[in-house]
């Protein structure tokens, strides 16, 4: 799977946990963008991610993200797996 | 459009626990709650749920037909939220509710079909041959998987068709029974206690005869404390989501802090310690009976948590007694008839502090924190002042935040930054007071701790070298 590909399954992610879908994704996007974007949240988008993309992920790893594009680097190296 | 609003008060949640059986102190304690990860006591979040269908149900908007739901739970509704239901969006798959507070999502809740007819459903559950008796809890959290039981109906299907008669009509007075007892299932059964609903994704089946909601854990996640179950009622079945946050962190006891402070080092004091019945108040009791001083721990609403920490302390042989004092009171009278002799002063009131909003500055909030930092404090000082005591040296905790903070703290950073100016100035301005403050980071306590477990420095060793400086 592509990154490209990887963002766009993400942002389906985040329209559903944060019900809008006017969020548009970007590498760059980060907490600071999206106003609900909060600790708890975060883990609700970890846990949605793992089950959309079949993947498991470790707390250290995903608390160390910085934005959308760490994401993507993460999820793309865990597939790549 | 607006589908509904409404706040949910302490009756409501007395009867919600009637109606689902899910008395878990986080929605009916308010100390109880004071130690969970909310903070406060919370609605039930499938109580808005079965609030939202029944709004849906007697709307224009109703599709005519609801075969299964999907809820999500982003973040908590307080008691006395003014709780909006707005309807997102309608088409073919059903139709989407948001449900917010003060502009935050507290629920996406989806109305729609099933995948798959009800009859097929029944015949592939699987958990029609559980026993209506819970396994035996697991003590770690791993072995929660494979957990099974079932949940008794607390009450008859009937009586949701009081509370909820256009839901109740429209999928059937026995489906939103199910619905409650998932509650039930989360808070008081599998995982239980201080649990939060994550997401409930349920479709409806034939209607059977059960006689509770059959469970079974499916998965866990310990990194997230993550469960995963499946569900099957007498007229439903599905998954859900919760969280299981670990146990409010305790303190450390008075062997560790013995260990770590050297015998007699607070000897001089005489302290009274605002807020000691908890967090770093707690632990700064501690320290300074260790080290040989004598403490008076002060509790606003916590009488039993202070008298624990003044027993632990005594039982070591140390010097503490308890007393009540409101910083909303006066405080030269609630003075007046303590220990006339204080030489220290240290100062741990506060209010929820982690209340998550969508909007980067809230008037009220700074209000509520300033009381706690701002006024409370100068009218403690005042009250030191008017009962005669000079000589008093004061600790305020300041925060690290107000450099640099994370998402949502700009309220309380704002009020520790006024009561670090206040400070000066009353240490500059008040005669026979002075006035110590130290700007503290994130540290260990009920106030700080999260549902994925976090791991966030002890008081103890941010603790010690301040109050050395003191």
């Amino acid at each position: 799977m592509t990154k490209a590909e990887i963002l766009e399954k993400l942002s389906e992610i985040f329209h559903e946990v944060f019900d809008d879908d006017g969020i548009v994704l970007t590498p760059e996007t980060s907490a600071d963008h999206i106003s609900e974007w909060d600790s708890f949240n975060h883990i609700h988008i970890i846990v949605a991610v793992e089950a959309r993309f079949g993947v498991k992920f470790q707390v250290a790893e995903v608390t160390a993200l910085k934005n959308v594009g760490d994401l993507v680097t993460l999820i793309s190296a865990r597939l790549a797996a | 459009m607006l589908l509904g609003q409404r706040r949910f008060s302490t009756e409501d949640q007395e009867h919600f626990r009637h109606l689902s059986g899910d008395a878990n102190p986080i929605h009916m304690d308010p100390q109880a709650a004071r130690r969970s990860v909310f903070g406060e006591v919370v609605v039930h979040g499938v109580h808005t749920t079965l609030w939202a269908l029944d709004c849906l149900a007697q709307s224009e908007l109703w599709p005519g037909e609801v075969t299964a739901l999907d809820v999500r739970f982003p973040n908590p509704v307080y008691l006395g939220d003014l709780v909006t239901l707005t309807v997102k969006s309608q088409d073919a798959d059903g139709i989407r509710i948001r449900a917010e507070v003060g502009g935050k999502l507290v629920a996406t809740i989806r109305f729609g079909r099933a995948s798959r007819p009800a009859e097929e459903l029944s015949a592939a559950d699987g958990l029609d041959d559980l026993a209506a008796v819970d396994s035996a809890k697991p003590h770690d959290f791993v072995d929660f998987e494979g957990m099974s039981g079932g949940v008794p109906f607390a009450v008859p299907a009937e009586e949701f068709a009081k509370d909820f008669p256009c839901a109740a009509k429209a999928v059937g007075a026995f489906r939103l029974r199910d619905i409650a007892a998932a509650s039930c299932l989360v808070g008081m059964h599998c995982p239980g206690l201080r649990s939060v609903f994550a997401r409930l994704s349920l479709e409806w089946t034939g209607q059977g005869q059960g006689s509770c909601l059959s469970y079974r854990v499916t998965a866990t996640h310990a990194d997230f404390n993550l469960l995963r179950l499946s569900c099957q009622g007498s007229g439903l079945m599905g998954e859900i989501e919760a969280f299981s946050p670990p146990q409010a962190p305790r303190q450390p006891g008075m062997e560790i802090i013995f260990a770590a402070v050297s015998s007699g080092e607070f000897a001089s004091q005489t302290a009274l310690v605002v807020g000691g019945s908890r967090g770093l108040g707690e632990v700064t009791a501690k320290i300074i009976a260790a080290g040989g001083g004598s403490v008076v721990i002060t509790y606003a609403r916590g009488q039993e948590d202070a008298a624990r920490v003044a027993q632990e302390i005594q039982a070591f042989g140390g010097k503490a007694d308890i007393a009540h004092y409101d910083i909303f009171g006066s405080s030269a009278e609630q003075l007046a008839a303590l220990e006339p002799s204080f030489t220290h002063v240290y100062y741990f009131a506060t209010c929820h502090i982690s209340r998550k909003t969508t909007q980067v500055f809230e008037m009220a909030r700074l209000e509520e924190f300033q009381k706690f930092y701002v006024a409370g404090f100068y009218e403690l000082c005042q009250g030191l002042i008017e009962t005669g005591r000079k000589g008093v040296k004061l600790f305020y905790p300041s925060s690290v935040f107000v450099e640099d903070r994370a998402k949502g703290f700009t309220e309380y950073a704002a009020a520790k930054m006024a009561g670090e100016i206040l400070c000066t100035d009353l240490d500059r301005f008040l005669n026979g007071l002075s006035v110590h403050v130290a700007r503290l980071p994130r540290v260990m306590s009920d106030q700080t701790y999260t549902v994925s477990g976090e791991e966030i420095p002890g008081a103890l060793d941010i603790l010690l070298p301040v109050l050395r400086r003191m």
